[in-house]
C-alpha cells in the first residue's frame, strides 16, 4: 500500500513537472531561457532581457472573494509587466499545493506565490530548500532570507465596515458570520465590533462562525438565523459560505456586507459594501519588485495607510448600494457615513487611535473608544 | 442552574418557530442522503457515492433550470443525472465486479472533478453560478395548514422537495413494508442466497436499488441548489453524502428513523448558533453531539446484534 501510495506520488509529481515544463513555451517572448547562473540573490538589479517567471499556487478559485483577488493580481502582472510571464496552478488539496510549489521551484521559477495562513509553514519548508527561488505567501508571515509575507491589516478594515454598519442599521443591532472560529477570522470580527461600538455603542452584535468555507447552505442559515434574531445588517468573512449570506439578504429584503473582493454586484441593493483586502494589489507589488529586482525578504503590511484595506467606497470601487439601495440608507451612506468614515481613517493614520488587533501582531497603545466618534 | 433557567433556555434557544424551521429546511438534504444510503444499505450494498450524487444532482437541477427557465426541468434533469449515476455505478460495481468502496470513492472524486470543470466549460464561471436566469424553487404555503397557529408556521412556507422529502418518508416506509417489491429488497439485503434460492432476481434488485438511490441523492442536490440558493457553488453537498450514511446507522435503516436522526443533526446546527452569540457552551461540543450519538447508537446496535447472535446459538445448543 505504501509503495503504491509513493509510486502514485512519483507519477505525479513527474507529470507535474512535465506539464511545468512544458507551459512557458506558450508565451510570445523571444528570449530562450537564460542559462542563469548558479546564484540569484533577491537585491540584485534587474538582467536586461531577463523573464521573470512568476507562479501562483492556490486552492480552487472562484470564491469571487479572497482567492479571485490573488488571481487577479497575476493578471494584472501578466498584461501590465513586460518582462514576467505568470501561470496560476490551483489545487484543492494542500499537499498536491506542496508537490506543485516544489515542482516550480525545480523548474526555476523565479517567484512562487503561496496563499493562506494555513500555507506558512510548509511554504517556509519549501522556501528553506530552494533558497535561489524566491517565495511570497498572502496572509502570513514568512521568516526565511527567501521569503516575503503579504500580511493585512484585517481588524483596520473591519473597523470601518463596523462603522458603516453601525450607522446604518435601524433595529440596533448587527450580525457577524465567520467561516471558522481561527485566529485571523477573529481579527475580522473584533475589528468590526471596535467599529461598531466607536460609531454607536448602543449598537449590539450577534457573531456566529459557519464552521466551513465551502458550504453556503448554512451560511445562509445562520445569516437567517440572525435576521430573525432583529439584525438588520450582516457583515459576512467565510469565503463561499459567505454567499449564502449575501443570498439571505438578497431572500429578507434584508442587507449584507461583502469581504476582500467587491461583492456588490452579487445582490444590488442588499450588498450595502465590500471590506476591500487587497490582495490583488499585494500580489501585484511583489511581483512589480521582483521585476525591478527590488524584491527583499521580510514582511509587507498592507493598511489603511497604504489604502490596501478598509470600506469599498473610500476607493470608489463599487456604488452599487447607491444607486440600488433604499433611498434613505444610500443617502445616508453619501452624507454621513462615508464623511465619518473618512475622518476615523484620518485619525487611525495619524496615529491618534487604533483598532486592537486579535493576533496582537500590531501594537495599539491607544484604542478607539466606544462612542468615541461622539454622535 | 435551576429548572425555569433551563426552560427558558429551551424556549429560547430550542422550541421556537424560527429554529424549528432551520431545522427541517437543515435537515432536508440530510434525510434525502439518508434515504440514498438507506435503499441500497437495506439491499446489502454499502453505498459511498451519495457525495459524488448530489454533487451531480445539485449542478444538472441548476442547468436544467438555467437553459429551460424552468425549475421543473432543473428537478427532471437532477433527477435523470441521478439515475444515469446511479446505473453507472451499479453497471461497474454489480454487473463488472469492481469492487464497491473503491467504485464508490472513484465516482465521488470524479463528480467532484466533473462539476467543477463542467462549470468552466459551460457557463465559462469558476467555483460558483449564479444567474437570474435560474428559476428557483420557491417557497409553497400549504392550504389549510398554513392558517393554524404556530403548527403553520412551523409546517408551512419551504420549497417543493421539503414536502417531497417528508412524502418519500412515507412512501419509502411503504415501499419496504407493503409490496412485494419491497419484500423482495429486504430479502435480497438480508440474504441473498436464499432470496436467489426462491426465485428473487438479485442483481436486479440491486442494479434498481442503487439507480433509485442516485435519484435520492440528486433531489439532495436540487435541494442544496435550487430549493435554498438559487445558485451552484463547486463542492457545495459539504459532506452531506457521508452524514447520510451516519444518519441512515443512527436510524437503524428506518426512514423514520432517518427523518428524526436528521433533524437531530439539523437542530444541532441552528442551536449551534444561537449559542454562539451567548457563550453558554463552546459551539464545537455542540457539533459534536450527533456524530458521538451515531457512534453510540452503532456501538449499541452491535451489540444487541452479538448478544441475539450469542442466545440464538445457545439456544440452539440445547435444543441439540
Amino acid at each position: 500500500m505504501l509503495r503504491r501510495t509513493i509510486l502514485v506520488m512519483l507519477v505525479a509529481a513527474m507529470v507535474i513537472g512535465l506539464v511545468a515544463s512544458c507551459a512557458p513555451k506558450a508565451t510570445p517572448t523571444p528570449t530562450p531561457k537564460p542559462a542563469e547562473p548558479t546564484k540569484a540573490p533577491p537585491t540584485k538589479p534587474p538582467e536586461p532581457g531577463k523573464t521573470y517567471k512568476v507562479a501562483l499556487v492556490i486552492s480552487l478559485l472562484g470564491d469571487r472573494s479572497f482567492l479571485d483577488s490573488a488571481a487577479r493580481g497575476i493578471g494584472w502582472a501578466q498584461e501590465r509587466l513586460a518582462n514576467v510571464e505568470t501561470k496560476i496552478i490551483e489545487n484543492a488539496d494542500v499537499g498536491e499545493q506542496q508537490l506543485a510549489a516544489r515542482a516550480m521551484a525545480e523548474a526555476g521559477y523565479d517567484l512562487i506565490i503561496t496563499v493562506g495562513f494555513g500555507s506558512a509553514d510548509w511554504t517556509s519548508e519549501i522556501a528553506t530548500e530552494y533558497p535561489d527561488t524566491h517565495f511570497a505567501l498572502v496572509d502570513a508571515t514568512l521568516d526565511v532570507p527567501n521569503g516575503t509575507g503579504l500580511i493585512f491589516k484585517e481588524h483596520d478594515g473591519s473597523f470601518t465596515v463596523g462603522m458603516a454598519a453601525a450607522m446604518l442599521t435601524k433595529t440596533g443591532k448587527v450580525g457577524f458570520v465567520g467561516g471558522m472560529d481561527v485566529p485571523l477570522l477573529r481579527r475580522f470580527q473584533e475589528g468590526y465590533i471596535q467599529g461598531v461600538k466607536y460609531a454607536d455603542p448602543n449598537v449590539e452584535v450577534v457573531s456566529g462562525w459557519v464552521g466551513a468555507w465551502g458550504d453556503p447552505t448554512k451560511g445562509k442559515e445562520l445569516a437567517l438565523t440572525q435576521y430573525e434574531e432583529g439584525a438588520d445588517i450582516i457583515y459576512a468573512a467565510a469565503g463561499k459560505s459567505g454567499e449564502g449570506v449575501l443570498a439571505a439578504s438578497a431572500e429578507k429584503g434584508l442587507f449584507s456586507m461583502g469581504v476582500d473582493s467587491d461583492q456588490c454586484y452579487i445582490a444590488p441593493g442588499n450588498v450595502i459594501c465590500s471590506m476591500m483586502k487587497m490582495v490583488d494589489v499585494s500580489v501585484f507589488d511583489a511581483i512589480k519588485s521582483l521585476s525591478e529586482g527590488t524584491l527583499e525578504a521580510g514582511n509587507r503590511v498592507y493598511g489603511l495607510e497604504n489604502d490596501a484595506v478598509g470600506l469599498c467606497y473610500l476607493y470608489d470601487i463599487d456604488t452599487e448600494f447607491l444607486d440600488n439601495g433604499p433611498a434613505d440608507m444610500a443617502a445616508k451612506m453619501t452624507n454621513e457615513v462615508i464623511p465619518a468614515v473618512k475622518a476615523a481613517v484620518q485619525r487611525i493614520k495619524a496615529g491618534e487611535m487604533c483598532v486592537k488587533d486579535h493576533m496582537e501582531i500590531y501594537p495599539c497603545d491607544n484604542p478607539a473608544q466606544p462612542g468615541g466618534m461622539g454622535m | 442552574m435551576d429548572t425555569t433557567v433551563l426552560l427558558d433556555i429551551l424556549q429560547r434557544y430550542v422550541f421556537n418557530v424560527a429554529n424549528l424551521q432551520g431545522m427541517l429546511r437543515l435537515s432536508t438534504p440530510i434525510v434525502l442522503a439518508g434515504l440514498c444510503a438507506l435503499i441500497t444499505s437495506r439491499a446489502g450494498i454499502l453505498n459511498i457515492a451519495g457525495e459524488g450524487m448530489i454533487l451531480f444532482g445539485a449542478w444538472f437541477a441548476v442547468a436544467g433550470s438555467y437553459f429551460a427557465e424552468n425549475a421543473l426541468v432543473g428537478v427532471a434533469a437532477a433527477m435523470l443525472s441521478g439515475a444515469v449515476i446511479g446505473g453507472l455505478f451499479a453497471l461497474f460495481s454489480l454487473r463488472f465486479r469492481a469492487h464497491i468502496i473503491i467504485m464508490g470513492i472513484a465516482i465521488n472524486i470524479f463528480a467532484n472533478a466533473a462539476t467543477i470543470f463542467l462549470t468552466r466549460a459551460v457557463f465559462k464561471q469558476a467555483g460558483a453560478f449564479a444567474a437570474p436566469r435560474i428559476q428557483g424553487l420557491n417557497p409553497i404555503a400549504l392550504p389549510i395548514i398554513k392558517d393554524i397557529p404556530i403548527l403553520g408556521e412551523v409546517l408551512s412556507g419551504y420549497s417543493l422537495i421539503v414536502y417531497l422529502t417528508w412524502i418519500l418518508v412515507a412512501l419509502t416506509t411503504l415501499f419496504l413494508y407493503r409490496t412485494p417489491w419491497g419484500l423482495h429488497l429486504r430479502a435480497v439485503g438480508e440474504n441473498p442466497q436464499a432470496a436467489e434460492t426462491l426465485g428473487i432476481n438479485v442483481p436486479r434488485i440491486r442494479f434498481a436499488a442503487v439507480m433509485a438511490s442516485g435519484v435520492y441523492a440528486s433531489l439532495a442536490g436540487v435541494y442544496l441548489s435550487l430549493g435554498h440558493l438559487k445558485m451552484y457553488t463547486d463542492q457545495m453537498a459539504a459532506g452531506r453524502g457521508y452524514i447520510g450514511m451516519a444518519v441512515n446507522t443512527f436510524g437503524g435503516g428506518e426512514p423514520i428513523g432517518v427523518f428524526l436522526a436528521s433533524t437531530l443533526f439539523g437542530l444541532v446546527d441552528t442551536i449551534g448558533w444561537r449559542l454562539q452569540g451567548e457563550r453558554i457552551m463552546p459551539v464545537y461540543f455542540i457539533s459534536m453531539l450527533p456524530y458521538v450519538a451515531t457512534l453510540v447508537a452503532l456501538t449499541v446496535f452491535t451489540l444487541r446484534q452479538q448478544r441475539a447472535k450469542r442466545a440464538a446459538l445457545a439456544n440452539n445448543a440445547e435444543e441439540e
